[in-house]
C-alpha cells in the first residue's frame, strides 16, 4: 500500500467513529429522550509508513487509547475503516480475526495487570504460539528464549520459569514486550508502556523499544500523553484533542513549528527538567470539557485564545499547511 | 541567622517484617529554611514518601521511627502525642495528596469540607468569618464560589485538587508537604497547578516541600534539591546547581535519563541494575553495585557529610 | 539424614505459623480433627468393637468399661454407631458438595463470562433457589425423590449450587475486565482458552474455601434431613436418625444416646468450618492484591 508520497504505507484509518453509549440515570431514562454518547473518537484519519514510528498524543479523555483498541480490534468501531497492509480488517470477527491477530500487538500500560498471574513467565510469552499453533512444544520454547534474550530477560532459563510476581516492574514490561513480540507483529501498539515504570527504567524500556524496531523491522503506534517521551521516539505524531485530531505531521515539524493553539499550549506546559527553561508565560485557562456534550463546532472553541466566530458552528477540516504538517483550524 | 523552619536530625524510619525491618529512611538529615521550596526527588522505593509522612506526624504502624528527630520551630515532633500533633497538622505543616478523589469524602459538599477542617482547629470559628475566608481563598485558587456546594465527583481533576491545596491553606500553615500532587493531573491543569503554588508562595511566603519522581516540575518550582536513593540524602544543593552540574552519580544517571522537550536527543543514558532491596541492602554505598565509577572504598563505608561546591554530595569521589 | 528429612517440613510448618500468625493453627487443629475422623470413618471396622447394627448389651446401659458410650434403647452400641455413622455423614455431605461444585461452578463461569440473557435467566433461577430457606428446600426435595443415600445427596446438592454459581460469576465478572484477559484476547485466544486459563484459575482459591465451609452446612442438613425422618433408610447407622430416634429418651435421663452424634455433628462441622475460615483468612492477601 503506498501513499501520495511513494512512502509505504502500512495502516491507514479514515474516518474512524466510535461512540460508547452512557448509561442513563432511572429519572432521566424517563424524562430525556434520546441517548447519550462518549464521542470517544470522532472522525480519526491518518497513515502510519511501514518502519516509522507514529505517536497519538493528547491528554486524557482524548480518545488515543480508544483509537489504539480500534486499530488493535479489541473493539468494534461504529463508522470508518482500517487497513493494515493491504487488508480492510474493520469487520472481520471469529476466526477470522483470531488468525489475523499475529499481525498486529499490543504493549499494554499496566505490566502489573496485563500479565496472568498464574502463569509462568514462558507461558505467558509463548501462549500466543500455542493458541495460533505455531510449530512444536520444542519450537516455540526456543523461540520464546530467543525473544526473551532480545528484551534481555537474562538468565533466560532462570526467569523463564518463574512467576510474575517475583519480577521487578521492569522486569515485567520486558516481558510484556516480549509477548507481543514473539508472534512476529508488522505492527506494535504500545499504549503508554513506560508510564508505570520507574523513571531510572524507562529510558532502559525506550531504548530496547527503538533496538527491537531496527531488529525486526517494526511499526509502532505509540500512544501516550508525555510529550517529551514522543518527541524522543517518534518520527510522526498526531496529536488528539476530545476526539478529534487537531495537528498532525512529521515530528520535528509539530515540534518546532507547532500550528493548532491546542498544541502551542500543550507544548508550553509540559515540564522541563531544567530550571533555566522555567516557563515564564501563562497557559490559557479553562479544562478538557466533557466528551458526553463537547463543543459544537472545533471542540477548542471555547478554550481558543484565537477564536472567531464561526468557531462554534463550523467544524474545521485538517489542512495542510507546510509538507507532512496538517491542522485543523482555519485561522493559522 | 535564621532558625531552620524544620530540621531533620538522623532520622531513621523501619517497618518490621515477616522477612526482616525494611530500612525505608536511614540517618536522615536535612534543614529547611522558612520560604524554600524543597524538591524532595527520588524514584518509588527510596524514602520521599515515608519521609513526608513523617513530618506530618502522619507515619503509622507498621511504619516506626526508630532514631533521630524532626525539628518543628525548634520542637521534636517525633516525641510528640497524637494530640499535640493534630494540633501542628493543619495549622502549621499540611499536606496535599496524590489523588484527590479518593482524599475527598464524596459524602460532603466542598463548603463543608472547609468548614469540618477550620472547625476542628478553631472550635469556636464564627460561620460568616469562615464563609468569609473561605471565599477569599477559592478566588485566588481560581474556584468560582459556586462550586462551594458542589459534591467532590462534580468537579474535575483540576478542580478537585485547588480544593485539596485550599484545604491545605485555609489554616493558614507555614509549610505545605505536597506529595505526587500533579500525578493524576494533565499536562495542561499540571501547568496551572504550578503557576498556583508559585503565585501562593509568593503572597504567603510558604514553605513548600514537594515530594515526587517528576524532575520536570522540581525544576519549574523548587529552589532546593534533595535527592534520596535507597532511603539515604544523596545529594542536596541549589536548583540551579545540582541541574546544571549534578555531581552524584545517582543524579547525573537520572538528569541523563530523562526525555527532555527542550533539547534534541541523541540517545538516553540507561542506569544500569535495578533498585535495591530495602531489607538487605548492598553494603558501604548503597548505589555502588550500579555505578561506574565504583571503588573499593564504596563497598565498605557509608558516604556522610561529604561536601563539594557548596552542596552536601554522599559519594567518595569527593572525598578529600 | 532422619534430621533432615523431618526438619524440612517442621521448618515449613512453623514458618507458615510464624507468617499468617492464628489461621494457619485453626487451619491445621481444624485438619487435625477432621483426619482423625475421615480415619476411623474408614477404618470404622476395625475400631469398633461392636457390630451398629445388632443388639449387643442391655438397653439404656451409660457409659461404662464395655460401652464407652453406653447402649441405646435397642441395646446397640452407641459407639460403634458413631463410627460408622461417620461414614454415612461424610459420603453424602462430601458427595452433595461435590455435585453442587460441578454444577454451580461451570454455569457461573459460563453465566459470568458471555453476560446477556443467559446470564439474567440463569441468575433468575439461582436467586429463587437461593432465597429459598435451603433447608425447607432441601426436605420437599427429599420427599419429592423418594429414600436412598443418592437422592438425599441431591435434595442438599441442589440447595448450594446457588452458592457457588454467585461467587463464580462475581469473580468472572471482576476478572473479565483484567487486562491480562483483554492481553489473552488480543493473542487470538478464544472463549474457552480464556474461560479456562485465565480465568478458571483465579477462582479455584475461593471454591476451595466455598467447597469447605459448604460441607459443614451440608452436613447440618444431612443431619436435619435424617432426623425428620427423611431420606434413609432407618436402620442404617446416622447421626441424624440416632438424634432423632433418642431424643425421647432424654426425659428419661438417657444423655449419653444424643450427646454423642450431637456432639459429633458439631465437631465434623467446626472442622471443616476452621479449615473454611482458615484458608480464607490465608488466601485472602494474595486474593486481595489481584
Amino acid at each position: 500500500m503506498q501513499n501520495n508520497n511513494g512512502k509505504e504505507i502500512l495502516v491507514r484509518v479514515e474516518h474512524l467513529k466510535k461512540y460508547f453509549p452512557v448509561e442513563k440515570g432511572f429519572v432521566e431514562k424517563i424524562i430525556a429522550r434520546g441517548k447519550k454518547y462518549v464521542k470517544a473518537v470522532d472522525d480519526v484519519s491518518f497513515e502510519i509508513p511501514k518502519g516509522s514510528v507514529m505517536g497519538l498524543c493528547g491528554e486524557s479523555g482524548c480518545g488515543k487509547t480508544t483509537t489504539g483498541r480500534l486499530i488493535m480490534r479489541l473493539i468494534d468501531t461504529d463508522e470508518g475503516v482500517i487497513t493494515l497492509d493491504n487488508k480492510d480488517i474493520t469487520h472481520i470477527k471469529g476466526k477470522e480475526l483470531r488468525e489475523f491477530r499475529p499481525n498486529m500487538q499490543m504493549v499494554f500500560q499496566d505490566p502489573h495487570a496485563s500479565l496472568n498471574p498464574r502463569m509462568t513467565v514462558g507461558r505467558n510469552i509463548g501462549h500466543s504460539l500455542d493458541i495460533q499453533n505455531i510449530g512444536t512444544r520444542a519450537e516455540r520454547l526456543e523461540r520464546v528464549k530467543r525473544v526473551m534474550e532480545s528484551v534481555a530477560l537474562t538468565p533466560v532459563d532462570d526467569i523463564v520459569g518463574r512467576y510474575p510476581h517475583l519480577l521487578s516492574g521492569g522486569q515485567k514490561q520486558r516481558v510484556v514486550l516480549a509477548r507481543a513480540l514473539v508472534l512476529n507483529p508488522k505492527l506494535v501498539v504500545a499504549d503508554e508502556p513506560i508510564a508505570m515504570a520507574d523513571v531510572s527504567v524507562r529510558a532502559l524500556i525506550l531504548e530496547m523499544m527503538i533496538m527491537l524496531k531496527n531488529q525486526f523491522d517494526l511499526t509502532y503506534l505509540f500512544v501516550t500523553h508525555d510529550l517529551a517521551t514522543a518527541k524522543y521516539i517518534c518520527d510522526t505524531i498526531a496529536i488528539m484533542y476530545l476526539g478529534v485530531i487537531v495537528e498532525m505531521g512529521q515530528l520535528k515539524s509539530v515540534f518546532n513549528n507547532p500550528l493548532h493553539p491546542y498544541t502551542q499550549a500543550l507544548l508550553s506546559a509540559v515540564p522541563v527538567p531544567d530550571p533555566r527553561a522555567r516557563r515564564k508565560h501563562k497557559i490559557p485557562r479553562g479544562e478538557i470539557p466533557s466528551a458526553v456534550n463537547p463543543p459544537s463546532g472545533c471542540r477548542f472553541h471555547t478554550r481558543c485564545p484565537i477564536a472567531h466566530q464561526d468557531c462554534s458552528s463550523h467544524i474545521p477540516h485538517m489542512e495542510e499547511k507546510e509538507k507532512g504538517h496538517k491542522v485543523a483550524c482555519p485561522y493559522v | 541567622m535564621e532558625r531552620p523552619i524544620i530540621e531533620i536530625k538522623g532520622l531513621t524510619i523501619q517497618y518490621p517484617t515477616f522477612e526482616g525491618p525494611v530500612k525505608a529512611v536511614e540517618d536522615f538529615d536535612l534543614s529547611i529554611k522558612k520560604g524554600e521550596v524543597i524538591g524532595l526527588v527520588g524514584e518509588s522505593g527510596c524514602g520521599k514518601s515515608t519521609l513526608g509522612l513523617a513530618i506530618q506526624g502522619l507515619l503509622r504502624p507498621p511504619g516506626k521511627i526508630v532514631s533521630g528527630e524532626i525539628l518543628f520551630r525548634g520542637e521534636d515532633i517525633v516525641k510528640k502525642t497524637d494530640n499535640e500533633l493534630r494540633k501542628i497538622r493543619g495549622r502549621s505543616i499540611s499536606m496535599v495528596f496524590q489523588d484527590p478523589m479518593t482524599s475527598l469524602n464524596p459524602l460532603i459538599r466542598v463548603d463543608k469540607h472547609f468548614f469540618e477542617t477550620i472547625k476542628a482547629h478553631e472550635k469556636d470559628a464564627d460561620k460568616k468569618k469562615m464563609v468569609e475566608r473561605i471565599e477569599k481563598l477559592i478566588e485566588i485558587l481560581g474556584i468560582s464560589s459556586t462550586r462551594l456546594h458542589d459534591y467532590p465527583h462534580q468537579l474535575s481533576g483540576g478542580m478537585r485538587q485547588r480544593v485539596m491545596i485550599g484545604l491545605g491553606l485555609i489554616l493558614n500553615p507555614e509549610v505545605i508537604v505536597a506529595d505526587e500532587p500533579t500525578n493524576s493531573l494533565d499536562v495542561i491543569v499540571e501547568a496551572h497547578f504550578l503557576d498556583l503554588l508559585k503565585d501562593l508562595k509568593k503572597e504567603y511566603n510558604l514553605t513548600i516541600i514537594l515530594i515526587t519522581h517528576n524532575m520536570g516540575i522540581v525544576a519549574e518550582l523548587a529552589t532546593r534539591v534533595v535527592v534520596m536513593y535507597a532511603g539515604r540524602l544523596i545529594e542536596s544543593g541549589n536548583v540551579m546547581d545540582v541541574y546544571g552540574k549534578p555531581l552524584h552519580p545517582y543524579t547525573q544517571g537520572l538528569l541523563a535519563s530523562i526525555p527532555n522537550i527542550s533539547l534534541d536527543q541523541e540517545k538516553l543514558f540507561t542506569m544500569p541494575g535495578s533498585p535495591p532491596d530495602l531489607i538487605s541492602p548492598p553494603s558501604g554505598c548503597t548505589f555502588h553495585p550500579r555505578c561506574s565509577h565504583v571503588m573499593k572504598i564504596c563497598k565498605e563505608k557509608v558516604p556522610h557529610g561529604i561536601m563539594k561546591d557548596g552542596r552536601i554530595v554522599e559519594c567518595f569521589l569527593y572525598a578529600k | 539424614m532422619h534430621k533432615g528429612l523431618l526438619s524440612a517440613p517442621v521448618r515449613g510448618f512453623i514458618t507458615m505459623g510464624k507468617k499468617h500468625g492464628a489461621e494457619w493453627y485453626i487451619v491445621v487443629i481444624g485438619a487435625v480433627i477432621l483426619v482423625t475422623i475421615i480415619l476411623s470413618s474408614i477404618f470404622a471396622a476395625y475400631i469398633a468393637p461392636y457390630d451398629p447394627l445388632e443388639s449387643v448389651g442391655k438397653t439404656f446401659t451409660p457409659p461404662n468399661r464395655d460401652f464407652i458410650m453406653g447402649t441405646n434403647n435397642l441395646g446397640f452400641d452407641v459407639f460403634s454407631r458413631i463410627l460408622f455413622g461417620s461414614r454415612t455423614v461424610l459420603l453424602i455431605s462430601i458427595a452433595a458438595a461435590i455435585f453442587s461444585m460441578f454444577v454451580g461452578v461451570p454455569l457461573g463461569l459460563i453465566s459470568g463470562y458471555f453476560a446477556g440473557k443467559l446470564d439474567r435467566v440463569l441468575s433468575l433461577i439461582m436467586d429463587s433457589i437461593y432465597s429459598f430457606p435451603g433447608l425447607i428446600l432441601a426436605i420437599t426435595l427429599a420427599a419429592m425423590l423418594g429414600p436412598g443415600v443418592i437422592n438425599i445427596s441431591i435434595a442438599i446438592a441442589v440447595i448450594y449450587i446457588p452458592t457457588y454459581f454467585r461467587v463464580v460469576r462475581g469473580q468472572v465478572l471482576s476478572n473479565k475486565e483484567e487486562l491480562y484477559v483483554e492481553a489473552a484476547r488480543s493473542i487470538g485466544a478464544n472463549s474457552t482458552t480464556i474461560i479456562s486459563k485465565y480465568i478458571f484459575p483465579n477462582v479455584i482459591a475461593s471454591m476451595v474455601v466455598i467447597f469447605t465451609l459448604n460441607v459443614a452446612d451440608a452436613i447440618l442438613t444431612e443431619a436435619g434431613l435424617s432426623f425428620l425422618g427423611l431420606g434413609l433408610p432407618p436402620d442404617l447407622p446416622d447421626w441424624g436418625i440416632d438424634l432423632s430416634k433418642g431424643k425421647v429418651f432424654i426425659p428419661k435421663g438417657s444423655w449419653w444416646i444424643v450427646t454423642f452424634p450431637g456432639l459429633m455433628i458439631a465437631l465434623v462441622t467446626l472442622s471443616f468450618t476452621m479449615i473454611g475460615e482458615g484458608l480464607s483468612e490465608i488466601l485472602n492477601p494474595r486474593l486481595k492484591e489481584k
